[in-house]
């Protein structure tokens, strides 16, 4: 009796006490589930070694710290500027001085302007009071306002926009309170502005999308999912008691994910909530070999037996795939990102429990069907035994034809690039996103770039050299086609000196003493309204200030080869101003590349783990070697297709190599075993992988279409990053099942005779 | 927040239990009282000057500090003018600030900036706004004007350290940053204790510990210490005055526009 066999025996003879012992484990698990958390911070993405993400906290402790809230009022057409709409836009900025905790309220009707009047400089908010005449000079005077054509009014003067600042508080529910009370806000201006849209978006309500997304997935994706791969196991092997099981079997693992990250502290979020959907599409693969071998045993055995030889079948198999999947995930610690990680880590327990659940209850759950001819395999053995004829009499054309391919998918490889957005992660489904794309098509982009500027050592920012090489870098930045405006001290002061020199444009130029530059920004600061001060630009200290250029742009593509411009321009040219170009927005446009870099660790690591798992399972280094071929075509492939069709990656498609590479192997496992098993019982290389496609063929290609089912409904998700873990994760097992059944059979006959 | 709102609510409701609109006419009536008999006690003065530093704290405890000397001169009729001169940072010194107050409208403001040689008006609306960066209004720095508010006495109780206080609200009755002001006023001498301030929306924005109070010419209570915490930005400003000196002679016709280029 073989080791495989007793443990089989083993486990099926005292099945009560081990059901008895996995059901106590799972009940501690479970025991996690009230602690799990949704996340809804958008800044969860990055991890607290990222550099860009240690820029952005330090920006928030040097200057004032507030969440923004963007509104978006597109009045009936051509009515922008009449009393009526300009009465509505008053109504609308005192009601958002009644959202809770704000700080200011900017719109086009506050903005505050200043003009010269003799010795006096006038500085008045552009709206006080709704007249015919008001309202003329009102347009004349807004369209002619720089800094608020694009952010307060539309360039065509279509539609308005308004700027809150908010300082939430730390504690639970604050972020609820506010979008509750703005989404009131706006079910009142819509029932009583009809003909008027309404839009608002901001880091706030992503947040709460974030949130929302990780429900959405967690509680329609994921039963989604293993109702389809359920359905189709059904429908193919024609077991109700198999599928039965596997649902038993696919709730222990999904009950381990999640009881997991619940006892551990795992903060869902959009990007892990959908873990238990791997889990289950996996869980179900394995259970797909053991069932198989169980239908081959009952064509010989009675119930009973063939449970116990088809157990004792796949225990090797079946853990060492599963092991190399856990590998996979793990390797995703890698990665910059919390989240992923995170998914890595509870998937990879789950698998674990999932594994010891198919074992437990499989077999012994298979036991009680016992029909004569139980189940169907699907697709005959002498199918599969053709099929490898057909492929043994062109093995050459197999054999070129995929390098050929993967020369073709380089190409599409080298067309890829990064668009990571916190407005582009979701679809528009969400109304974050239909708001965000509204009011990047109405007014300025979303996406900005902040550069924190340091003055020289023994200065402050008053400092003229320091403000003019400011100034030319604002120049520089405006004359970038994707930059809509730049905001700085420079611009104010220029303002402010062409202000107190009676409106002559002559003035329009920065101070020549650092003290005249104080002075000026002293007087500013005395004509600024409540909530406006100088602390959001100019830190305490006032030796550090910073530049804001807002931007329009089609991908981050854009952001990141503007910050890298940028910051080479500055290198090169001002040798006074020395910042990275930082904000959340270039956060995220270089998320994936940092990530990218962290994850060729991860994949190198896989790749050793896993070639190792292989030679030690296989026991031959050669057969080792050889399985690599068909591991990692599947991904070179998938991303070749990625690249020529859908084109740009993101942060969750970083991981979708090392993550699938655990995935792939599964199959080339179970079909080199088969092969070297038949081979060194002496068969010559034709009949071995005629015999390997009649036995494990069959598994190969229904394991595979449930993986592309499964993984297929993550596409359905409206967050981005899984859609596209998703459809990679389809495009590279798809190609895996091409590799293992057309690529490895030839690579094999190649190398036949040297064994 | 909540705190707070349940304060709002509890003066409410005390009010609304009050049996007759005889009653409400008299916190009205002991409120207006307060307030001028309040005020009353700080005028005639005659002119006075002091040094003022200010500590501006940010929410992550960073420090920068702002000096000044100031003036007052009483006019006559209620009126009075002050001249603020800065001395700190060094690039603002010699900047100034000149006001005029008269009783029954809103001051008049000019700057002085000295390295640009010009003189400034500065218009109306930034007067509640911040002042040189800092948690103060240029507003909470000053005695408030009686006949700017509505006043309406709240109740009697302690203020801050226990001290017993009259506790009186102020709304403005034109337009103000605020909504409503909270002002405690200790029972022994009327000199503010602490003031909260209420945002347009009735929350709870800042409040206001004024300490130190120290007799000068056997009448005039003046503070040695405002410290005003802003609690929705968590940032907060020390103010801190030394050098009281009353009647040393200013006088009223150099506080003028005019006369501020004199100032080097």
């Amino acid at each position: 009796m073989t080791a495989s066999e007793r443990i089989a025996r083993l486990i099926l003879r005292r099945n009560r006490l081990w059901l008895a012992l996995l059901l106590a484990v799972l009940a501690g698990l479970a025991a996690g589930l009230p602690r799990l958390e949704v996340s809804s911070d958008n800044r969860a993405f990055f991890g607290r070694e990222n550099e860009e993400y240690r820029q952005l906290l330090a920006l928030d402790a040097t200057y004032a710290d507030s969440s923004g809230l963007l509104f978006l009022m597109v009045p009936p057409e051509g009515t922008a500027f009449e009393p009526a709409a300009l009465e509505a836009l008053r109504r609308f900025t005192d009601a958002a001085w009644q959202i809770p905790y704000v700080l200011r309220v900017d719109s086009a009707a506050n903005q505050s302007v200043s003009r010269a009047e003799g010795d006096e400089i006038i500085v008045e908010p552009l709206l006080e009071e709704v007249t015919p005449e008001a309202a003329a000079r009102f347009e004349e005077r807004l369209m002619g306002l720089e800094e608020a054509v694009g952010r307060l009014v539309a360039e065509d003067g279509s539609a308005y926009g308004m700027s809150v600042q908010v300082v939430l508080p730390e504690a639970e529910g604050t972020t609820e309170e506010v979008v509750g009370h703005v989404r009131a806000m706006i079910e009142d201006w819509r029932a009583d502005y009809p003909g008027w849209e309404f839009r608002v978006t901001g880091g706030m309500l992503g947040g709460l999308t974030l949130e929302q997304v990780a429900l959405d997935d967690l509680l329609r994706l994921v039963p989604a999912s293993a109702a389809i791969v359920l359905l189709l196991l059904v429908f193919l092997m024609r077991t109700l008691v198999g599928a039965a099981v596997t649902l038993a079997v696919v709730l222990s693992g999904t009950v381990a994910t999640l009881g997991f990250a619940g006892w551990t502290g795992v903060v869902l979020t959009a990007g892990t909530a959908i873990s238990p959907l791997s889990v289950t599409v996996l869980i179900t693969a394995s259970s797909i070999h053991v069932m198989l071998s169980w239908m081959r045993k009952r064509e010989a055995a009675g119930p009973d037996a063939a449970a116990e030889e088809a157990l004792a079948e796949n225990l090797g198999a079946v853990t060492v795939t599963n092991l190399t999947t856990a590998f996979g995930f793990l390797c995703l610690n890698f990665s910059e990102s919390p989240p992923l990680r995170d998914m890595g880590n509870i998937i990879a327990f789950g698998l674990m429990v999932g594994l010891a659940a198919t074992f437990v209850m499989l077999p012994a759950g298979l036991r009680f069907d016992r029909r004569e001819h139980a189940g169907r395999i699907p697709i005959s053995a002498a199918l599969m035994e053709r099929l490898a004829g057909g492929i043994l009499r062109r093995w050459r054309w197999w054999l070129w034809g995929f390098p050929l391919a993967v020369v073709v998918a380089l190409t599409g490889i080298a067309r890829i690039g990064y668009d990571d957005s916190i407005y582009r992660y979701f679809d528009d489904r969400y109304e974050f996103r239909r708001a965000a794309d509204a009011i990047t098509e109405k007014l300025s982009g979303l996406e900005s770039m902040q550069f924190s500027f340091h003055a020289p050592e023994g200065a402050n920012v008053f400092d003229p050299e320091f403000l003019r090489a400011i100034d030319r870098f604002s120049a520089w930045l405006e004359d970038q086609p994707e930059v809509v405006s730049v905001s700085s001290i420079a611009a104010i002061l220029k303002r402010l000196n062409e202000s107190m020199n009676g409106g002559d444009a002559a003035f329009r130029t920065i101070p020549d003493s650092r003290e005249a530059n104080a002075q000026l920004m002293m007087f500013y600061e005395f004509s600024l309204p409540v909530g406006m001060d100088l602390t959001s630009t100019i830190d305490v200290s006032r030796t550090q200030t910073r530049l804001i250029a807002s931007l329009r742009v089609a991908d981050s593509n854009e952001t990141r080869a503007l910050a890298d411009a940028a910051e080479a321009w500055l290198a090169e040219n001002e040798p006074l101003l020395d910042a990275p170009a930082s904000g959340l927005s270039v956060a995220f446009a270089r998320l994936s590349q940092r990530n990218n870099q962290q994850m060729l660790l991860g994949l190198g690591a896989v790749l050793i783990l896993i070639s190792g798992t292989m030679v030690v399972t296989l026991r031959s280094v050669k057969y080792g070697a050889i399985s690599l071929a068909p591991n990692l075509v599947p991904a070179v492939l998938a991303f070749g297709l990625w690249g020529w069709t859908f084109r740009d990656v993101n942060l969750g498609s970083t991981v979708v190599t090392t993550m699938t590479f655990g995935i792939v192997v599964d199959d080339t496992v179970h079909f080199l075993m088969h092969y070297l098993r038949r081979k060194r019982a002496g068969l010559d290389a034709a009949a071995a992988l005629r015999d390997t496609f009649s036995v494990v063929g069959a598994a190969i290609v229904i394991t595979t279409l449930a993986l592309m089912a499964g993984f297929a409904v993550m596409t359905l998700s409206g967050f981005v990053i899984n859609q596209h873990i998703g459809a990679l994760t389809v495009f590279v097992v798809g190609f895996a099942v091409l590799a293992d059944l057309l690529f490895l059979p030839a690579l094999l006959y190649a190398f036949r005779g040297k064994d | 927040m909540h705190l707070t709102r349940r304060v709002l609510l509890t003066g409410a409701a005390a009010a609304a239990l009050v049996p007759s609109a005889v009653a409400a006419q008299s916190a009205r009536e002991k409120g207006e009282r307060i307030a001028r008999e309040a005020a009353a006690r700080t005028e005639g003065y005659g002119d006075l000057s002091a040094t003022g530093e200010m500590i501006l704290k940010s929410a992550g405890g960073q420090t920068s500090t702002r000096r000044f000397d100031v003036k007052w001169v009483e006019t006559g009729g209620g009126a009075s003018r002050s001249l603020l001169v800065f001395n700190w940072p060094g690039d603002i010194r010699n900047t100034a600030l000149l006001t005029h107050s008269y009783e029954g409208r809103s001051d008049d403001q000019w700057l002085w900036l000295p390295s640009l040689n010009k003189v400034r008006r500065i218009s109306s609306s930034g007067r509640s706004g911040s002042f040189v960066g800092s948690e103060f209004a240029y507003e909470d720095m000053t005695d408030q004007e009686v006949e700017e508010f509505t006043h309406t006495w709240v109740q009697d109780g302690a203020g801050p350290g226990g001290i017993a206080c009259h506790i009186v609200d102020r709304r403005p009755k034109s337009a103000s940053g605020y909504s409503l002001q909270r002002v405690w006023f200790d029972r022994q001498h009327l000199r503010v204790q602490q003031v909260q301030y209420f945002d347009r929306r009735g929350a709870h924005l800042k409040t206001l510990r004024v300490s130190g109070y120290r007799l000068y010419q056997g009448r005039f209570w003046r503070a040695g210490r405002m410290d005003m915490q802003n609690h929705l930005t968590g940032k907060a400003t020390t103010l801190t005055w030394s050098n009281y000196r009353f009647d040393t002679g200013v006088n009223p016709n150099v506080l003028t526009p005019n006369a501020l280029k004199r100032i080097r």
